[in-house]
């Protein structure tokens, strides 16, 4: 386990450093810089900035400089705003997180008690009833379920705020319209696996034995089943703790998400590279997490692992 | 019991409904609630250049002067003025008024301001502004010394400012964010006080309180002020909104009291129903020719493309806000020597619209009905409404001159990149003043200047542009720069479009809010809620 975890940390890194240098080329290869603006500055002002950000200094110094900055998890200041690079996450990340805790906890309820339903009447109405709603959650996109459930709840019946941040009935909206697509893929993936582990035969065994249907379903079923969830499971976390640029723009959100599309328009390139990193280290993370999970719930694994 | 209880309720709902209604008299509230669109880069008025950022600074800061109703320069923090009669030399004499500590505010606050602003090592971008002042530029390129930029403290109240050349739009410059002041103490005690907007120290009519990024910054009444019995808001809440569909949705919802942007589907329907206001923007829409491209270098092509387009359909069905066909380069709005408009003076009929002289102009060119003309790229960026406008000329230069353009759609930095490398052949452009006189469209197509960008040079436009700098006397430099535009368009490096508008949410009540042409969206000083 531990060898497996140090393993895994060094690939982290390697793969961290592969991600941070291409990100690297690829911002200052695409045209335009911090400093393009609708109305041009005189030479001295450009020189003075340029200066004050250190992009006079040559691309390798830039680098190694970020590197440097990088190993002290110093992320530099941010060419737009006053604020520096680490500033923005501390202060985004935590409302992207609240509001993904929620939808994550909501996409898991409706997706999984989607699936058992879906799965428990195999055919039958209940079970087109759920994969039409999951259908359509599929291929609905977020900014128009969005703005349907605002004309719904904040015009219509004016139950809920339209927008903006610091209560629980502002979370409500923005969560549904962020859990929908997870909650139908996850709805599909419970299905699927609940129907494969049906059939098995430790199952046909447990119910000659005379088992309860409910108490099979609690040991042998979930917990088999929830596997493929749990996989994905790494990635939903990380793609929606770290916010989304739609539903926080259109809901008035301060989280993150909004950076991650502004910061390449503004070409503002310390704050591009310190999302960049963050949500690779997340992201990682969030998988190294499911494949530790992995080998506590799954002996076949463990035995694997060990091999 | 149960009825008693009852009774008390409906009482209790009676009663508030009374409070309720005394909404329309005095005793509202009176708190005013404004999405400005975005959350600002910096509140640091030095470092500022956006109008979202002017619009906050310039409702807690107060420079030497502020602008009033229609445009008219007011007295600020300096009470009175003297300029030298060769204009070079101004002299302000400051009334005395307090920082919202409590402190004084002297001339040496703003001499300590000003060349904190052109600094080379705190590389602002708006330095530049500043550089119409004597040793300036000098300093800011760091060829110079702070000690020999011509910013002056002669007493504590009188501040004198020499300039390197007349430049009578220096007055109204005093009021630009640039320019506002801020409190040497607190610069020099807390470096981080542009992030933290509770520790700023303010002289203008409100004070912050918070700031919640990408939500809201709420300012409150400065009793400091000077000219605090004026101001009737007791708080003013800044939205920091930037979806404007959702600021929409919070001011039909009764969250927002103003918003200066309008969803542009919802905007016709909004005109007709009287919700919307329009306001006056001293903006110019053009686009600009590539004159060092083979076929734009010919000036028979240009002139034919900018007079076949019709304007009008082009406002009434494309932008849809009460836009004003342009057939000039300067905008309404801005003033000309005696004390009339600009615009006005000279008429807004530069050129006209002329098909069938656009059709013989493009056949003596040698493409008769267009044809041989290589296809034009026009470049636009990605908001929607450049490409509607676009599409819209694309057709009726198709249509009017048989001459095929293709749109080019660019996101807003490579879009810059191209135009600044003349990698186009068309360029939609707009152009907002820094500061309320024709010099600021003149000035951008002189041979050297940064934003000509079209590589067109004429001798007799830069000497005349060279002109209307070198003096004082407002009735030569305002003649001159009248020639200089004739040129302009006689020699056709850019076509003008229409004159921007500026549409807005506002409630019936809220009243005297400053909106003006350019520079900031909304001054709240005298506003009220009625």
């Amino acid at each position: 386990m531990v060898r497996f975890i140090v393993h895994r940390s060094i690939t982290i890194i390697i793969a961290l450093w592969l991600i941070v240098t291409a990100t690297f080329i690829i911002m200052h290869t695409i045209p335009g810089g911090p400093f393009s603006r609708d109305k041009r500055v005189p030479p001295a002002v450009l020189e003075n900035l340029t200066a004050k950000y250190h992009l006079d200094d040559s691309y390798a110094r830039q680098y190694f400089d970020y590197f440097s900055g990088l190993s002290r998890l110093d992320f530099g200041p941010s060419f737009r705003y006053d604020f520096s690079v680490k500033d923005i996450i501390v202060r985004a990340f935590p409302v992207s997180a609240q509001l993904g805790a929620v939808s994550v906890v909501l996409a898991l309820i409706l997706g999984l008690g989607g699936g058992i339903i879906s799965a428990y009447s195999h055919n039958k109405w209940p079970d087109y009833l759920v994969t039409f709603i999951s259908s359509l959650f599929l291929s609905v996109p977020s900014f128009i379920l969005a703005s349907l459930l605002i004309f719904i709840f904040a015009y219509k019946l004016m139950w809920l705020p339209p927008a903006m941040w610091g209560n629980w009935q502002q979370i409500i909206m923005p969560a549904l319209a962020l859990s929908a697509l997870p909650a139908a893929y996850i709805s599909r993936l419970a299905r699927t696996s609940i129907l494969e582990i049906l059939q098995r035969e430790y199952v046909l065994t447990a119910r000659a034995k005379g088992l309860s249907r409910i108490s099979i379903f609690f040991r042998h079923i979930l917990k088999n089943s929830i596997l493929s969830v749990v996989t994905y499971l790494g990635y939903l976390i990380a793609s929606i703790f770290t916010g989304s640029f739609v539903v926080e723009n259109i809901f008035a959100i301060p989280g993150l998400g909004r950076y991650f599309v502004t910061s390449i328009l503004n070409r503002d390139y310390t704050l591009i590279l310190g999302l960049t990193v963050f949500y690779a280290v997340f992201l990682m993370a969030m998988n190294l997490l499911v494949d530790i999970f992995y080998l506590i719930i799954d002996p076949r694994i463990r035995t694997i692992g060990k091999e | 019991m149960r009825i008693k209880r009852g009774v008390f309720l409906v009482l209790v709902v009676l009663s508030l409904m009374a409070l309720a209604g005394c909404g329309v008299n005095e005793s509202v509230s009176q708190i005013a609630r404004y999405n400005v669109c975005t959350e600002p880069e910096t509140l640091d008025s030095a470092k500022a250049t956006g109008q979202p950022e002017g619009t906050i600074l310039t409702n807690m800061y107060e420079g030497l002067v502020r602008y009033g109703e229609g445009n008219k320069i007011i007295p600020g923090i300096a009470k009175e003025w003297q300029i030298s009669p060769d204009g070079l030399v101004y002299t302000f004499k400051l009334r005395e008024s307090k920082w919202s500590n409590g402190d004084p505010l002297t001339a040496e606050d703003f001499v300590y301001s000003w060349r904190r602003v052109l600094n080379p090592d705190n590389a602002f971008d708006y330095a530049y502004q500043l550089y119409y002042i004597k040793g300036a530029e000098d300093y800011n390129s760091s060829s110079g010394k702070v000690e020999d930029v011509g910013i002056k403290a002669l007493d504590p109240l009188t501040l004198q400012v020499e300039l390197r050349a007349p430049a009578p739009q220096f007055l109204g410059l005093t009021a630009f964010m640039t320019m506002l002041p801020i409190n040497p103490k607190m610069d020099q005690q807390n470096k981080d006080w542009p992030k933290k907007i509770e520790a700023q120290i303010v002289n203008g009519p409100f004070k912050p309180v918070s700031w919640e990024h990408n939500q809201k910054i709420e300012l409150v009444r400065n009793d400091n002020y000077w000219d605090a019995t004026k101001v009737k808001l007791d708080k003013l809440d800044i939205y920091l909104i930037d979806n404007i569909e959702t600021g929409y949705n919070m001011y039909s919802s009764g969250q927002l009291d103003f918003q200066d942007e309008v969803p542009i589907q919802e905007l016709p329907q909004l005109i007709a129903s009287k919700q919307v206001k329009i306001f006056t923007d001293a903006s110019t829409y053009f686009y600009r020719f590539n004159t060092t491209s083979r076929t734009l270098s010919d000036l028979r092509v240009r002139k034919a493309l900018a007079m076949s387009i019709n304007r009008q359909d082009i406002v009434d069905k494309v932008t849809q806000a009460g836009q004003i066909p342009a057939y000039s380069m300067v905008p309404f709005g801005l003033p000309d020597y005696n004390g009339q408009d600009f615009r006005q003076t000279a008429g807004n009929q530069l050129f006209q619209q002329d098909i069938q002289q656009a059709k013989v102009l493009i056949r003596e060119a040698g493409y008769p009905e267009g044809k041989g003309l290589p296809k034009i790229r026009i470049l636009v960026n990605t908001s929607s409404s450049q490409q509607k406008v676009a599409q819209a000329i694309q057709q009726m230069w198709k249509e009017n001159l048989g001459v095929e353009a293709d749109i080019d759609v660019q996101e807003w930095t490579v879009f810059n990149d191209s135009m600044e490398n003349l990698d186009y052949d068309v360029c939609a452009s707009g152009w907002a003043p820094d500061y309320l006189d024709p010099m600021t469209f003149i000035d951008l197509f002189i041979t050297q200047g940064g934003n000509n960008l079209t590589g067109w040079s004429s001798k007799t436009y830069d000497d005349l542009v060279a002109k209307a700098n070198s003096t004082g006397d407002q009735k030569i430099r305002m003649e001159a720069m009248h020639s200089a535009e004739a040129v302009l368009i006689q020699e056709m490096p850019v076509m003008p479009i229409y004159f921007y508008t500026n549409p807005g949410l506002i409630k019936d009540s809220l009243k005297g809010v400053i909106v003006p042409p350019f520079a900031i969206y909304a001054d709240f000083k005298n506003a009220y809620i009625e």
